[in-house]
């Protein structure tokens, strides 16, 4: 029984779940390649004497107020911050799919007004405030910090999901495959899970930026990463104290920052405009 | 007869419409404040040990707890919580014995200034921004660049950097945000750092919407019927927008208070954030729930006013197309 899309889509629709396989596993590998460039020797150990060296050819990024390697430090840094970010995608796309096909399949009936219920609850609250808060309660560290971000940033991509199926199940593919007898697992998983995880992903891509922000906000409230392990927003806060005398504390770690922050948005940009052409 | 039973059915649509649209806040309201309770309920150690300090006799800590009412049932609590909300006292401080309500309104002023000055440099910047690109198209290119490329960055790092620069500008000091005359004053520059963020997204959505209205048939009949470039912004592409630009603001409403909380940090300035980071790093969980609480009755109130009025901005928008459809009819 065929209950695939038409097929003139087909080779579309796979080029583009590729597409988003490839970025997440990307997501997931980067913050380990960091880790293995980083030299955690040299991001740990102090060296007086060589302390607020500027960026040089030996030292990239300049050693910090205790002679510390700015670059292994940011490296380190950049592995933790990122596995942060990517430990909650990995929570929340599930999660954002699950929940918003769920409603859009029960669109205007108490599972949807339930599932709708929490969205609306959650977005009541900015997320920043709701995982500080909890994190403020639960104690600093980096360990349950993928599960308090990805338990809010859920939302705004399962609204989404919701959206997209309700459109995707009025299609003509659907009320075929339904027609031939489809289960709703097999109409779940062969029609409507290609179509709607490269938006809720680019929708999840988009909000990096934000997940980065709350760790860093995390830290800059001594709930991040306990000291001397440091966190990208950690390096940058503790560099603007010495803003005037050394700027590369704080700058360097940012150019890693933008850096990453710009390549997720590109890849979420390269997936947008691939299922704008795959679902039109 | 039948169009006195059409008024009845309207007046009794209307009666549902807003029973329905009351229920929805008041339940997301409740909800609200039973997160909020167990954000402060779940919490791990004894609140009475937290308050007395780790130093204090047991039979001080315990007194301290039964008097503070947390051996009571969970319900009772729970029913203690809400009738403080009534009565607007939100509970006491753990630190300064003060109703958590007093301490937020101490702490409030700066905060609300710095989101007044960055709502208002925010909303200013994109439709100046585009109101440039409309008349000089040659620079939509390289703006849409820039402004794709702040948008990319995290919000802190935009605050914190223009918080960076607007520090080692000569006409701005932090005596200038001192009590006295300028007070309100002394925040217009440290508001630029909160609204830059939020300006590029709404700058770049205002864009989108204006590039969806110059594709219409209203525009080009606008156009063709000799409307001057500034007519044509004002009463064609702005005023269709408002709608657009208003969401925006309320979407980006949370993004100002995350990048208010870097710029208080930056500026020590003593409003909400430093409020919350004492409340944090002082375990003093009232004031906490209190915060949690007053952003989350600011933004259901603002969500719900933006619902409502943007239907309602729709319907103006339609008719006034409608209107400007019939002027450009009549010259042609």
């Amino acid at each position: 029984m065929n209950l695939t899309l038409p097929s003139q889509r087909v080779s579309r629709v796979i080029l583009l779940q590729l597409l988003v396989l490839a970025s997440v596993a990307l997501l997931l590998i980067v913050p380990t390649l960091f880790h293995l460039f980083a030299n955690e020797h040299a991001a740990y150990d102090i060296r007086v004497q060589q302390a607020l060296r500027a960026p040089s050819a030996t030292e990239w990024f300049g050693t910090d107020s205790l002679g510390r390697s700015q670059w292994h430090r940011s490296l380190v840094g950049a592995a933790i911050s990122l596995r942060v970010v990517a430990g909650s995608l990995a929570i929340a796309l599930p999660v954002s799919l699950i929940l918003g096909a769920i409603a859009g399949s029960y669109l205007g009936r108490w599972p949807d007004h339930v599932i709708s219920w929490f969205i609306a609850l959650l977005h009541t609250i900015p997320f920043f405030l709701l995982v500080v808060s909890v994190a403020a309660l639960v104690g600093p560290g980096t360990g349950i910090l993928p599960w308090l971000v990805g338990g809010v940033i859920w939302a705004p991509a399962a609204r989404l999901v919701r959206t997209e199926t309700s459109r995707i199940l009025e299609g003509r593919f659907v009320r075929t495959s339904r027609a031939m007898g489809a289960s709703p697992v097999q109409i779940f998983w062969r029609c409507l899970f290609p179509l709607v995880t490269p938006p809720a992903t680019v929708s999840l891509f988009y909000l990096v930026p934000e997940i980065v922000g709350i760790d860093a906000i995390l830290t800059l409230f001594g709930l991040g990463p306990k000291p001397p392990m440091p966190s990208l927003g950690g390096l940058v806060f503790e560099g603007i104290h010495r803003w005037d005398s050394a700027p590369w504390l704080a700058g360097c770690p940012c150019l890693i920052l933008i850096a990453v922050c710009l390549g997720v948005h590109f890849l979420a940009d390269r997936i947008a405009a691939q299922v704008n052409f795959g679902t039109t | 007869m039948n169009s006195e039973r059409a008024r009845k059915h309207r007046f009794q649509g209307v009666i549902w419409r807003l029973i329905y649209g009351s229920v929805w806040p008041v339940s997301l309201l409740i909800g609200l404040c039973v997160l909020t309770f167990f954000l402060s309920y779940v919490a791990p150690g004894d609140p009475a040990r937290i308050i007395l300090g780790p130093n204090a006799r047991e039979d001080a800590v315990r007194e301290l707890h039964t008097s503070m009412g947390f051996d009571r049932p969970l319900i009772v609590q729970f029913g203690c919580f809400m009738g403080e909300i009534a009565t607007g006292k939100w509970g006491t401080s753990w630190i300064t014995r003060q109703p958590v309500l007093r301490e937020i309104g101490d702490h409030l002023l700066p905060t609300l200034y710095l989101g007044i000055f960055a709502s208002v440099y925010s909303i200013l910047l994109a439709v100046s921004l585009n109101g440039v690109c409309f008349i000089f198209p040659r620079l939509g290119p390289p703006l849409i660049s820039l402004l794709r490329l702040g948008i990319s960055l995290p919000s802190f790092v935009v605050a914190v950097a223009s918080a960076l620069v607007i520090t080692r500008l000569h006409f701005w000091s932090a005596d200038s945000a001192a009590i006295g005359s300028s007070f309100f004053l002394g925040f217009a520059f440290p508001a630029v750092a909160v609204a830059l963020y939020p300006a590029c997204v709404m700058t770049t959505l205002l864009r989108n919407c204006f590039s969806s209205i110059m594709t219409s048939s209203y525009f080009r009949a606008a156009r063709a019927s000799g409307f001057s470039q500034a007519a044509l912004f004002t009463r064609v592409l702005l005023s269709n927008s408002w709608a657009t630009l208003f969401t925006a603001w309320v979407n980006q409403v949370s993004l100002l208070v995350f990048s208010t909380i870097i710029v208080e940090y930056v500026f020590s300035f003593r409003g909400l954030g430093t409020l919350l980071m004492r409340s944090i790093q002082g375990k003093d969980l009232p004031v906490l729930s209190g915060i949690i609480l007053l952003n989350g009755i600011f933004f259901l109130v603002l969500r719900t006013v933006s619902e409502s009025s943007t239907r309602g901005l729709f319907e103006v928008a339609e008719r006034m197309m409608l209107r400007l459809s019939t002027s450009t009819g009549d010259r042609q």
